[in-house]
């Protein structure tokens, strides 16, 4: 399901990136799209890095108590 | 096509809330605004409606409520197959997202009679229709055999909700009174703009400030919540062409398609689904839609409806 969720979160970036750069190309206002696109795909790392880094912090804590 | 003046004040509260900086309305102030933005848009709609009532706008009015049932059933299965959600939680949202923003609409109308471009002065029935229908399918949708719904409970919060309830008596007292409502305009509708500047102030604080609660949610419901409103703003702009309305039209119906609840159908949530997560509903809707409409969404809607016209 994550990682249904991660191809997910890729897709609509890029959707929307394209989108963005299709809409400049023809003189339209698609910076915002690019934008967006750029942000979620940020988000969508940076989230999962956090979630991993917090992951990691626990497995230790639990493993120096069993010690 | 630029960015409304009033969409100043709503980046004004953002970065003053991202830099801490002490803006703090009254909160009896935020609610006498909301107060006044739903009678305004409802008083003017109705008064509208008081000259143009014809047999085409019943076949709008089915053409939009149905279009408030299919949003939710588009919205739930990303949300429940995709994004792992449960039924209770992907129902709660997709109920959000079939339902309208009122600020989102008010803050479309004010970009379009800014631009002078014409649009069915009655759009504001449009709204009041397109509140209701998504939470029946949101009750619909989170159905639990197990669990006996308190209807009676429910409807009273569907239906009589300050949300609704004002925006439809707006539109009644409108139409009712037709031309003898202009006794009232100078308060509802030559201050319309300001009031609205000064909601959206406060709006940009809360949204900024509902954006560190997305760490608890990830990155999935932010995705969605700038997916949905395109792809209801699309289907929203083919149901206007098809409605043959005008551009104006065309350019308000795509922002109601893309827009969230975060009025009337939280209050409804919080009694029909009490298990439901109702901050990941206003975190999306709140902190992710509504920003996405009012600084990418609506401006991109007029120029793309202006292109293709």
């Amino acid at each position: 399901m994550k990682k249904r969720a991660f191809a997910f979160e890729m897709a609509v970036s890029l959707v929307l990136m394209a989108l963005g750069l299709v809409l400049v190309q023809l003189g339209l206002p698609g910076y915002g799209l690019v934008v967006v696109a750029a942000i979620l795909m940020g988000l969508s790392f940076l989230t999962r890095k956090w979630v991993a880094q917090t992951a990691n912090v626990k497995v230790a804590a639990r493993n120096r108590g069993s010690n | 096509m630029q960015l409304d003046v009033v969409v100043g004040f709503f980046l004004l509260g953002m970065v003053a809330q991202l830099l801490k900086a002490p803006i703090k309305m009254p909160k009896g102030l935020y609610q006498s605004l909301t107060l006044f933005l739903l009678i305004a848009i409802g008083l003017k709609g109705g008064v509208a409606l008081n000259s143009h009532a014809s047999d085409d706008l019943l076949i709008q009015a089915a053409a939009i409520i149905g279009f408030g049932l299919v949003l939710p059933l588009i919205a739930f299965p990303i949300l429940y197959k995709v994004g792992g959600l449960s039924r209770i939680d992907s129902a709660s949202v997709a109920a959000h997202y079939g339902s309208v923003s009122v600020a989102t609409f008010a803050v479309a109308m004010a970009v379009v009679e800014a631009n002078g471009i014409e649009y069915e002065p009655y759009f504001p029935l449009f709204v009041a229709l397109l509140e209701v229908p998504a939470i029946a399918v949101g009750l619909w949708l989170a159905r639990d055999r197990d669990q006996a719904l308190d209807l009676k409970k429910a409807a009273h919060e569907i239906f009589l909700n300050q949300g609704v309830l004002l925006l439809v008596g707006g539109l009644l007292i409108g139409w009712w009174a037709g031309s003898r409502a202009d006794s009232l305009m100078p308060f509802f509708g030559t201050l319309f703009h300001g009031v609205l500047a000064l909601f959206l102030l406060e709006m940009g604080r809360i949204a900024s400030s509902q954006l560190g609660v997305l760490r608890s949610f990830g990155s999935f419901i932010a995705s969605f919540g700038v997916l949905m409103p395109l792809v209801g703003a699309g289907l929203g702009a083919l149901l206007a062409y098809a409605l043959e309305l005008s551009t104006g039209g065309v350019i308000l119906l795509a922002t109601l398609g893309g827009s969230a609840s975060y009025i009337a159908v939280p209050a409804a949530m919080a009694v029909a689904l009490p298990k439901a997560n109702q901050s990941l509903s206003i975190t999306a809707s709140l902190a992710i839609t509504f920003p996405f409409n009012v600084l990418v969404g609506i401006p991109l809607y007029s120029v793309l409806v202006g292109h293709w016209s």
